[in-house]
């Protein structure tokens, strides 16, 4: 810029030196001319004020000595002549003052504007292959470069790796055909902080129309963009279902929350603010409770009221650890049942934040429990009948109407079996709704594995006898304490072991054996059966599936033993998982938490379910 | 105790009644009355003064929780040892009523082989406990008297 006015001021002023140099000149001769016009008229009226010079000689020699009159004339016209050039020359003189002070007057104003420019914009100068020649001030506090720093590098270190800006070369290019190009650009400042500009291109061309380079000017609308983003985005938080509160990490202060969940606290924006979002377990009740409230002290056990930051921590844990992208918990609020889903982000100023949406699933629990009482109702309705029909079986075969014949003591064997079947599937279907609906308690005892396994080869022995196989105890620990539901533990073992015997050969051993996995302590229930084959690995767990008989042997189930099973586990923190070699056999395992005896009294009445 | 077990058995199902009553006189032992409903129930006991209540948990009208609480607080019989007869439905309320001094719960369906020696059962497990109660509270006076 400073040179472009520069040279504009050099060029207007060659005409007013020219004009100079020509009036300086046309004085002494309009002088002369008139003096010398006078002497030739005088000596026409011969005063003889002597002679000298060409001008003379020459009109002399050309209109005769005798026409000393003329010359005279001549001259004295010659020298009026002069006087004209002259007084237009002095006249040019000042305009050419006033050319001058308007020159000065526009340069400080050409000056002025600049200093306006740089401290508004982002001025930059590059050569044609777009490296810096010059950046400006502000350039360089918005980037974070230093002028020693960009000058020779290429404009293209503001990319943003994500390549949302449009190639510099490619503007390089349109500006190259003199084009001016007006974009608006996400740039990277030097911090990786991102910038959006309206950035203008200007080209720099020769006169023969060769591209030389470009000034950038660029002005920050990263602010305008935000504002319009946040408007459009608390436009559509306004529209979401769901609540949303959004809290910082550090001491859960409440930054934003949507309407829909200041809605439901009966506040404005500001308000919630002074709030931190809590869960806390009420204990005396034992499950759950969330809220968004005045700031409470943390860490003060055995009150209801305050924040237990352990279940928080808990809760956020996996998230701050990275090992999860959403953490999901539900808890009651004010007798509602309150669904919670967080994530963690990242603020604009790049602090961590904690975004949690609520959903309200009252509705959706009601309806559950609805439906486990229709179940509960059918199950009942079933059980009614059969209680008379085993009953009638049962009583039948006993013999106390009476002896029954080969024939009839089998058909009434054959009734008797089937009705334990379908009391079997009642069964499963009842602790299946109740695991889905999470109905199912679990009182939490100390549990010594070696006795459990013990129990649970004892009372399975007819499901041995039954299919001909023998249960056996096998490696065994006997100080393995484990914090579980002894009862529900039996129900997952007896499961595990009837699908064992079913899949095990004609007088095969089914193994129950505890062993030591690191914080673990681990039940396997062990079958020289057909094994599994991969394909049907992901079937295994899936209610109500039963899988292909590799052998061809058709077993009977529910095919829910196995995924009541995997949720009994997964609520005591383990998971039931397999091993299979088709031939071989397969291998039911589930590792569960070690206890350190004298961690719980030994009848601990703490449940782990929500209700 | 009396050799002869006086019961009364509540249930609205008439079948089951009706293996309850074959099922209880495989043996000698029981004196059975049955009805089928919790108002029948509260009209019967005094006039037959059981040993021991066997009630349905699910029944129309009055229920066996109901029919248990009208037999002690209106007709005055606390001290009846009361069994429940439930469906596996209902068994975390009735173990919540074993906790509040139900004698005992007894499963359907039911091995009518074997309800006979689970009343029986049942019954002096409780006797049992109401001795061991006794004898606590009499060490107890001991313990003050001396």
């Amino acid at each position: 810029m400073v040179k472009i006015s520069r040279f504009s001021v050099r060029q207007g002023l060659i005409e007013p030196a020219r004009r100079y140099a020509v009036v300086c000149a046309a004085i002494p001769m309009a002088i002369f001319a008139l003096l010398e016009g006078l002497l030739h008229i005088e000596e026409t009226f011969n005063l003889e004020l002597g002679a000298f010079l060409g001008t003379e000689i020459w009109l002399n020699g050309f209109l005769g000595e005798s026409n000393e009159l003329v010359v005279g004339i001549l001259l004295i016209g010659l020298s009026a002549a002069f006087a004209i050039l002259v007084l237009d020359r002095c006249r040019s003189a000042g305009r050419l003052k006033q050319e001058m002070q308007s020159y000065v007057e526009q340069n400080s104003r050409v000056s002025f504007q600049l200093k306006a420019l740089n401290s508004h914009a982002m001025v930059s100068e590059a050569d044609n292959n777009g490296r810096y020649r010059f950046v400006n001030e502000n350039w360089q506090k918005v980037f974070g470069y230093t002028l020693a720093e960009v000058i020779g590098q290429r404009d293209d270190l503001l990319l943003d790796e994500g390549g949302l800006t449009s190639d510099f070369t490619e503007l390089r290019a349109k500006a190259a055909k003199g084009r001016v190009i007006s974009i608006e650009q996400n740039l990277r400042t030097k911090s990786g902080k991102m910038v959006v500009t309206h950035t203008t291109i200007l080209p720099k061309l020769d006169k023969e129309g060769s591209f030389l380079g470009t000034v950038t000017i660029r002005t920050d609308i990263s602010d305008l963009r935000r504002s319009q983003n946040d408007r459009f985005l608390t436009s559509m938080l306004k529209g979401l279902h769901e609540e949303m509160y959004v809290y910082t990490v550090e001491g859960r202060q409440i930054l934003f929350m949507n309407d829909q969940a200041l809605k439901r606290h009966g506040w404005n924006l500001e308000e919630a603010k002074s709030n931190r979002f809590s869960i806390m377990n009420d204990l005396p009740l034992n499950q759950l409770v969330w809220n968004v409230d005045k700031a409470k002290p943390d860490r003060i056990t055995n009150s209801s009221e305050l924040f237990d930051s352990s279940i928080f921590n808990e809760y956020v844990g996996p998230l701050l650890s990275g090992e999860a992208k959403e953490a999901v918990i539900q808890a009651r609020h004010n007798g509602d049942y309150i669904e919670i889903v967080t994530t963690l982000q990242s603020h604009q100023d790049g602090t961590p934040i904690f975004v949690s949406l609520l959903r309200d699933i009252t509705d959706a629990k009601l309806e559950e429990n609805r439906r486990l009482e229709n179940v509960s109702t059918v199950s009942h309705e079933l059980r009614s009948p059969m209680t008379s029909i085993k009953g009638s079986l049962r009583l039948l075969k006993s013999g106390v109407a009476g002896v029954l014949d080969e024939d009839t003591a089998r058909l009434v064997e054959i009734a008797d079996r089937n009705s334990d079947r379908m009391m079997a599937v009642l069964n499963d279907i009842l602790d299946f709704e109740k695991i889905v609906a999470e109905k199912l308690d679990y009182d939490l005892t100390r549990v010594r594995m070696a006795e459990l396994v013990h129990d649970a080869v004892e009372m399975n022995s007819g499901y041995a006898l039954q299919h001909n196989v023998e249960f056996v105890e096998g490696a065994k620990i006997d100080q393995a304490w484990v914090n579980a539901d002894s009862g529900r533990l039996m129900q997952v073992l007896t499961n595990l072991m009837s699908n064992a015997a079913k899949f095990s050969p004609e007088g095969g051993k089914v193994v129950v054996a505890v062993s030591d996995q690191g914080n673990n302590w681990r039940v396997s229930v062990s079958d020289k059966g057909p094994g599994i084959p991969p394909e049907d690995y992901d079937k295994v767990f899936q209610s109500f599936t039963q899988l292909k008989p590799v052998d061809g042997k058709n077993r009977k189930g529910t095919g829910l033993g196995l995924a009541i099973s995997t949720k009994i586990i997964a609520a005591h923190d383990g998971k039931l998982e397999f091993d299979s070699t088709v031939g071989e056999g397969t291998t039911f395992f589930f590792d569960l938490p070690k206890l350190i005896v004298g961690d719980l009294p030994e009848n601990s009445d703490m449940v782990l379910a929500a209700e | 105790m009396n050799d002869q077990i006086t019961i009364l058995h509540v249930d609205d199902d008439e079948d089951i009644r009706a293996i309850t009553e074959l099922s209880l006189n495989l043996g000698p032992g029981f004196v059975l009355h049955q009805c089928a409903s919790g108002p029948e129930a509260l009209k019967m006991a005094p006039e037959i003064n059981p040993d021991v209540f066997l009630l349905d948990m699910m029944m129309p009208e009055m229920n066996g929780e109901e029919t248990w609480e009208r037999l002690k607080n209106d007709v005055g019989m606390h001290d009846i040892p009361t069994i429940f007869m439930s469906a596996r439905a209902e068994e975390e309320f009735a173990k919540h009523l074993v906790e509040i001094g139900a004698a005992g719960i007894i499963t359907k369906p039911f091995d009518p082989m074997t309800l006979g020696q689970e009343i029986r059962d049942t019954l002096i497990a409780r006797a049992k406990d109401h001795a061991d109660d006794q004898t606590d509270s009499s060490d107890n006076v001991l313990k003050f008297g001396t």
